[in-house]
């Protein structure tokens, strides 16, 4: 929005400077986070389902196989069972508690796969340019030629459903993202001084892609990283529930949906409204943080 | 332009190719075949099955007869449901799933666009912080929560609409609405951002000067401006709408693609799991050349080459 500059902003504006020169752009984004409430709540919620994923194991041990009481199937949320049980009388808290776990490690785990190839895709193709970098945009562009959702099932559907065929198939839609955003930073990087200065003192290939390159490819990432955790629990939760991901008796949110919503239509609410909770939650979580996370590295996207 | 529409549908051959060639070996090379069964099938029995469809010759041959097949657009016989092809199946589904791929589609532009025009132009109002909470929410919301819930309060708890099944324009409601929502609340962010850049731009303030009413002002001056993201963003979101109806289609038991191919993937049946793997990407490489030409029609800055 055009508007006349005050004064008196531009006078203060060289203080302003000298008070920001002591942090770096990565402190001055961090704080900016913190200082924007619908962040703050964001990283609650990542920090208390992260807790849940390292501490429940630890604390309340748990065997799915053997956690089944038909005594107590569909049982309404009370004090021995707060979320109530389900069609086989487990408990649902401890579920979701497990449930973490491998909800957030499939969704944690899978991004964190698809930046290590991704990255390192894109870092190949931008430095060797050439055949190489012909090679690897072809295929990347034939993944992003399929939407995310479909792209998953079909793969879980060619190798085979399962935890690990589903963390593979989640990771491999986000490759072509981290390839492409990586691959575009290399190649404006590669022309910057500082490279050709490395280059010049006699630096290998691979010191100044790993040293020189790599981290300033960083950024970019840290935004797309975030939303994409998001996007990954919902996806293998999609997985799950299709029967395509974790397999019974698993506690993993998306088959606990799908093993309760037959019931939630006729009464038995809590089944599947805790593990929905648990999903969206978590989800929001991540997004919060992301959306804050790229009004505080860029400012000029703020909407 | 037709120079860049036959070079493009000439690029979609190696395109196929590799996924035909990626998709087969990938299939065939997982563990579990539609054939295993908890109790094993009698050695002849089996012997004669993998006979009738081939499955007994060296994978490369199989691999030839099949690019051969595709070639011609036969996708094979579906090894789940004996009696029918794969094309039957696919010629069933799509129908279907595309209906209720567009009627969300629909949806989402709709309830999106509206929702976006009304916080931009209230910006920093109740409306507004209301409806990018919905649209934070929606994006968070998967589908199949949303599916179980609209559900219950729609079809058994006010009984307005059917609970499940295809057939009418009521069963299409509820799927349409829970496939819609999450790319209606990235639609109405869009607008939103599109909106706020351009209401406070000069020639607004010129249209408002001349003193048009304000309803012809947001209309016909800021909404052509201010959807220019949304109509990018258009492109993959129609794409994932029309094939991504899987979920939805499980929930409310439709008929569609989705439907045979989760139920394809779980019995590991070859050929039902890669002719629908054939077909998105038939279909999509023709949807992503259809998409670009458009743009190229609506935004003059974009030139095809």
């Amino acid at each position: 929005m055009p508007q006349s500059i005050p004064v008196s902003s531009m006078i203060e504006f060289p203080a302003a400077a000298v008070t920001l020169r002591g942090r770096s752009p990565l402190e001055a984004a961090w704080h900016r986070l913190l200082a924007n409430r619908v962040a703050r709540g964001g990283l609650v919620i990542i920090v208390v389902f992260t807790l849940m994923a390292v501490l429940s194991p630890v604390l309340l041990p748990y065997n799915p196989k053997v956690d089944a009481d038909l005594l107590a199937r569909l049982k309404p949320p009370s004090w021995i069972h707060p979320f109530g049980t389900d069609a086989l009388g487990r408990d649902i808290l401890m579920r979701i508690l497990h449930g973490a776990r491998v909800s957030l490690g499939l969704g944690v785990g899978s991004v964190a796969l698809a930046a290590v190839v991704g990255s390192f895709l894109g870092l190949l193709a931008g430095y060797a340019g050439g055949r190489t970098d012909l090679c690897l945009m072809f295929c990347m562009d034939i993944l992003l030629a399929f939407p995310a959702t479909l792209l998953a099932i079909a793969i879980v559907a060619m190798i085979g459903p399962g935890l690990r065929n589903s963390l593979i198939a989640i990771s491999v839609v986000s490759i072509p993202f981290y390839a492409r955003i990586t691959r575009g930073e290399v190649l404006a990087l590669k022309e910057r001084e500082f490279v050709t200065a490395a280059r010049g003192l006699g630096g290998s290939a691979r010191r100044i892609l790993l040293w020189h390159i790599f981290p300033n490819t960083l950024p970019p990432l840290t935004v797309q990283t975030t939303l994409a955790v998001a996007f990954a629990i919902l996806e293998a939760a999609a997985l799950g529930f299709l029967g395509l991901g974790a397999q019974p008796p698993t506690p993993e949110w998306g088959a606990m949906l799908a093993d309760s919503y037959k019931f939630f239509t006729s009464g038995a609410w809590w089944a599947f409204f805790f593990p929905g909770a648990a999903i969206m939650l978590s989800v929001l979580g991540f997004n919060l943080v992301g959306d804050a996370l790229r009004d505080a590295l860029d400012p000029r996207l703020r909407t | 332009m037709l120079g860049y529409i036959l070079r493009r549908l000439a690029g979609f051959l190696p395109v196929l190719f590799v996924i035909v060639s990626l998709s087969f070996f990938m299939m065939r090379l997982a563990p579990g075949g539609p054939f295993d069964q908890e109790r094993a099938l009698p050695e002849q029995v089996r012997a004669n099955i993998e006979a009738r469809y081939h499955l007994d010759e060296p994978l490369w041959r199989q691999y030839l007869r099949y690019l051969g097949e595709v070639a011609q657009g036969d996708l094979g016989p579906s090894f789940r449901y004996p009696d029918r092809s794969v094309n039957e199946l696919l010629g069933l589904g799509f129908p279907v799933s595309l209906t209720l791929g567009l009627c969300a589609l629909a949806v989402a532009l709709a309830l999106g666009g509206t929702a976006g025009i009304l916080a931009g132009l209230r910006r920093n109002s109740f409306l507004d912080y209301l409806t990018m909470s919905f649209a934070l929410g929606g994006v968070s919301v998967p589908n199949f929560v949303l599916g179980p819930i609209l559900m219950l309060v729609f079809a058994l708890g006010l009984h307005w609409l059917p609970v499940a099944g295809w057939g009418t324009w009521r069963h299409i409601v509820l799927p349409s609405v829970t496939l819609g929502t999450f790319y209606a609340a990235y639609v109405a962010r869009l607008t939103r951002a599109g909106m706020l850049e351009v209401i406070g731009q000069d020639f607004i303030r010129t249209a408002r000067a001349k003193g048009l009413r304000e309803a012809a002002v947001v209309l016909r001056h800021a909404l052509p401006g201010a959807i220019l993201p949304v109509i990018t963003y258009l492109g993959p979101a129609s794409a994932a709408i029309l094939t991504g109806s899987v979920v939805v289609e499980t929930i409310f038991s439709i008929p569609g693609i989705g439907r045979y191919f989760v139920g394809s993937a779980l019995n590991r049946d070859y050929t039902m799991v890669l002719g629908t793997v054939v077909f998105y990407s038939v279909f999509l490489l023709f949807f992503n050349l259809i998409v670009d030409i458009l743009y190229a029609y609506l935004d003059p800055r974009v030139q095809v080459r």
